[in-house]
């Protein structure tokens, strides 16, 4: 009974189970990856754009520190009030 | 077709023998001394041919590292090997910073229009 039993199971794991695992892990990791050439190009240029938006920013935020010092806290308060009210409506 | 940034590729300016431990680790981000360590101890504790047999598949299957891949930044490598993980948190994250400078330039234009400016405040002291 169980000379025959084993032989079954593995086999059956061996040609069935592992081959399973193996797609399923295979068209999970082909649905994450899903990105492409145009999409990855798009990326990378947003991501650029980002950045050298970004540095424009500090530039302009630290030309506004050297001209007005007392502006900073002023929009950080007006900052939380305008969150709030985005999270209130 | 130009060089994609999601593929693998063997970093053969960074590498020991073939470069394929340097590759994996500019793929995945994890540290190039420890993806060569574990290489060498799973070939010592039993993966003996198959270890060697997979690096130089893999070595005869990829393509070198495109040149110009090579000067990019520190930051910007690690952008990508995030994508690779990851590709939807990434572009989130791409939006959260386009967000974030939405609010700065919003903070910088209420400054600039608002009536204390210091430029208003000249006008008024010259009256």
């Amino acid at each position: 009974m169980e000379d025959t039993l084993v032989p079954i199971v593995v086999v059956g794991i061996l040609f069935i189970g592992l081959p399973w695992l193996i797609f399923h892990y295979v068209t999970q990791w082909k649905k994450n990856g899903g990105l492409t050439a145009e999409d990855e190009r798009l990326l990378d240029d947003m991501h650029d754009m980002a950045r050298r938006l970004d540095e424009r920013l500090v530039t302009l935020e630290r030309i506004l520190d050297s001209q007005d010092p007392a502006w900073k806290p002023r929009t950080m308060t007006e900052r939380a009030r305008d969150e709030d009210w985005r999270r209130d409506n | 077709m130009s060089a994609r940034r999601t593929k693998f590729y063997l970093d053969k300016r960074n590498r020991k023998w073939l470069g394929v431990c340097a590759g994996i680790a500019d793929y995945t981000g994890v540290d190039v001394t420890l993806v060569r360590v574990g290489t060498v101890l799973l070939t010592m504790i039993g993966g003996f041919p198959w270890t060697i047999i997979a690096y130089l598949m893999v070595n005869w299957l990829a393509d070198d590292k495109p040149g110009e891949f090579y000067d990019s930044s520190r930051e910007e490598q690690k952008f990508w090997q995030t994508v690779r993980a990851r590709p939807g948190a990434s572009v989130r994250d791409v939006r959260a910073k386009f967000r974030d400078i939405d609010r700065r330039i919003a903070d910088i234009e209420a400054h600039v229009t608002t009536h204390n400016s210091s430029l208003a405040r000249e006008i008024d002291s010259l009256r």
